[in-house]
């Protein structure tokens, strides 16, 4: 970023600074220091109350809620201690997305572009380089970044991630006993079917012999008896069974999404709906002229270009809690008939093709039986800016350590200087 | 509302082979072995059981009378007093527990607890007229096993030595 000097009215620079094109008006308000300070400003205001909020609404929610690119603008929270009322300030401001590009926008104008440039402003340059990069991995990361899970008790293998948060709804048809392919719903046309009256989405399947309609999506919908709790006002049952709409966990990837579902057949036929959810036991079932249907709502699975055996997984606690020690998961990965070993420990990740694999929980079939089988959880991470931020650190460090070096090496010459024009005694 | 999906993925490690047609409660409710076994009468219709139900079984021509086997929480006391609460009668004290009919489950000696009237069951259902509760509590170990029998008056009596019989052939699974 520029310095900005004062103007002053006889000064015939500061006059011409005044009479400057529009572009160039632009340039100096999208470059400048005060725009800089007031885009900081914000980001720390928003780092801060997220942090806060996210303590009542969860990890999850509160980021989509601040860093969302949907999120145009944000009304931030800060609710006052009890003692002064309790109340919650609502605060409104521009969405963290669009300020980090904001701010990203001002760094290569001002800080880069009509930065001063020289060999004593090196370090500066390196360091306003590195926190672009961090802006622009930060950018990849919300674009293309998919994160799941992989699960699998000691002597399993593996070709499959699941998704943390997306519930879609399967659809496959068993032709001697098993599917060969399945097709899907993804969720982004399920999530907005809810509230009163309830909306229906017709998806049309070309690939299938029917369509399907959607209502009533419930984001942590249980699936409940008529014989354990009476339904709600107006909710439909059907087989004895109706969605009690739950609220959603602060934790969001514990939410167990549920909708009603119908079979629109291509010559009219009658189906009778059913209801999926992701809390099943098995799929529901249809026959459609001769060929069978399952119908199945789980959170989407995305297929891995290898697969991965677990071998052996280890756990230790320290004594007298359940707070890990140590989480360790010997794997051994298969890919076109080739193996290779690879020990997976908590912050020490298998990287390969693109994607990462971290030691993320453990446990036992049944938790209260020592002997039962143990499993791992993995979490799969594909981010092609997963190291990003890493090198960016770095970036920013090097950068300041040459400013830092740069700067001493100025003062002692300078110094030195002084020493010679001392007259000597 | 009108979209289009063609989207379609590879079947995968993920997917465990399925049992076709189920049936709603296979789908939506545990179908899991209860740590407890018991030989129900022949006029007792099995049902699945429940997240809550061990063993749950339906009866009588009304279609209303239902009998279960639940794992609960609190002591015998709580247990006893939480039913009779159901039909709006006042709660026993330790003396009063120990004077009740006992009849031998799971290794130890039940209460039986009966109760009629107006029953309400709470969890959002109506108050029903007419009913009456004959159900049994005890303590294994740590654990407090019940059975639960409800429904109109006259199914409930005509169901009493059933409900005996069947407390009795109760036993843990191996």
């Amino acid at each position: 970023m520029v310095d900005e000097t004062p103007t002053d009215p006889t000064n015939p620079s500061a006059a011409k600074k005044r009479e400057r094109s529009l572009p160039s008006q632009l340039f100096h308000f999208f470059a400048g220091f005060p725009l800089a300070t007031v885009l900081m400003l914000i980001l720390l205001l928003q780092t801060w109350l997220a942090t806060l909020e996210q303590v009542d609404y969860g990890l999850h929610a509160t980021l989509r809620k601040y860093f969302d690119p949907q999120a145009w603008y944000i009304i931030g929270e800060l609710r006052m201690p009890e003692e002064i009322g309790g109340v919650a300030l609502k605060i409104p401001m521009p969405g963290g997305y669009y300020v980090l590009g904001l701010f990203f926008i001002n760094l290569v104008l001002g800080g880069i572009i009509r930065a001063r440039k020289g060999w004593n402003k090196a370090g500066i340059l390196i360091s306003h380089a590195g926190i672009l990069l961090m802006i622009l991995s930060a950018a990849v990361t919300e674009r293309t970044e998919k994160r799941g899970t992989m699960d699998f008790f000691e002597g399993e293998t593996s070709n499959t991630a699941q998704d943390y948060y997306e519930y879609v709804v399967e659809i496959s048809e068993h032709t001697e006993g098993a599917p060969k392919e399945v097709h899907l719903v993804r969720g982004t046309y399920l999530t907005d079917l809810v509230g009163e009256p309830a909306p229906v989405r017709k998806v049309l399947l070309p690939n299938l012999p029917f369509d399907m309609e959607f209502t009533r999506y419930a984001p942590n919908g249980r699936v409940m008896s008529v014989n354990e709790m009476a339904p709600p006002a107006g909710t439909p049952v059907l087989d004895g069974y109706y969605i009690f709409d739950r609220p959603t966990n602060k934790a969001t990837e514990l939410d167990v999404a549920a909708c009603y579902a119908k079979i629109a057949t291509r010559d009219g036929s009658t189906v009778p709906s059913f209801i999926l959810s992701g809390d099943v036991f098995q799929p529901h079932t249809l026959k459609i002229g001769e060929r069978i249907f399952t119908f199945h709502m789980r959170k989407l699975l995305w297929p891995m270009p290898f697969s991965v055996r677990l071998d052996k997984a280890t756990a230790e606690y320290y004594p007298n809690s359940t707070k890990p020690k140590r989480f360790e998961s010997i794997v051994t990965r298969l890919e076109n008939g080739s193996e290779a070993n690879v020990e997976i420990k908590m912050n020490e990740p298998m990287r390969y093709e693109g994607l990462t694999f971290y030691q993320r929980m453990m446990g036992r079939e049944n938790a209260q039986m020592a002997n039962s089988r143990p499993y791992s959880q993995l979490e799969v991470v594909k981010n092609p800016a997963d190291q990003w931020p890493f090198y960016a650190l770095w970036v920013v460090t090097v950068g300041l350590m040459v400013h830092l070096l740069i700067k001493f090496y100025e003062f002692v010459v300078r110094i030195n200087k002084k020493r010679a024009q001392q007259p000597s005694l | 509302m009108e979209v289009t999906s063609t989207e379609t993925r590879p079947v995968l490690s993920a997917d465990k082979p399925v049992k076709l047609f189920a049936s709603s409660d296979e789908r939506f409710r545990a179908t899991v072995d209860s740590p407890v076994k018991g030989d129900a009468p022949e006029n007792w219709l099995s049902r699945p059981g429940t997240e809550f139900r061990l063993l749950n079984y339906a009866f009588g021509a009304s279609g209303s009378g239902e009998v279960y086997v639940s794992r609960s929480m609190g002591s015998v006391l709580d247990n006893v007093n939480r039913w009779l609460k159901q039909f709006s009668q006042k709660d026993l004290d330790q003396a009063g527990v120990d004077a009740l009919e006992k009849i031998p489950m799971l290794g130890g000696q039940s209460v039986l607890v009966l109760a009629e009237g107006s029953y309400a069951s709470g969890m959002g259902k109506p108050t029903v007229d007419g009913f009456a509760l004959a159900g049994t509590v005890v303590q294994v170990g740590a654990e407090i096993y019940t059975v639960k029998m409800v429904g109109p008056k006259d199914e409930i009596a005509a169901e009493r030595e059933n409900l005996a019989a069947f407390v009795k052939s109760l036993r843990m699974a191996e």
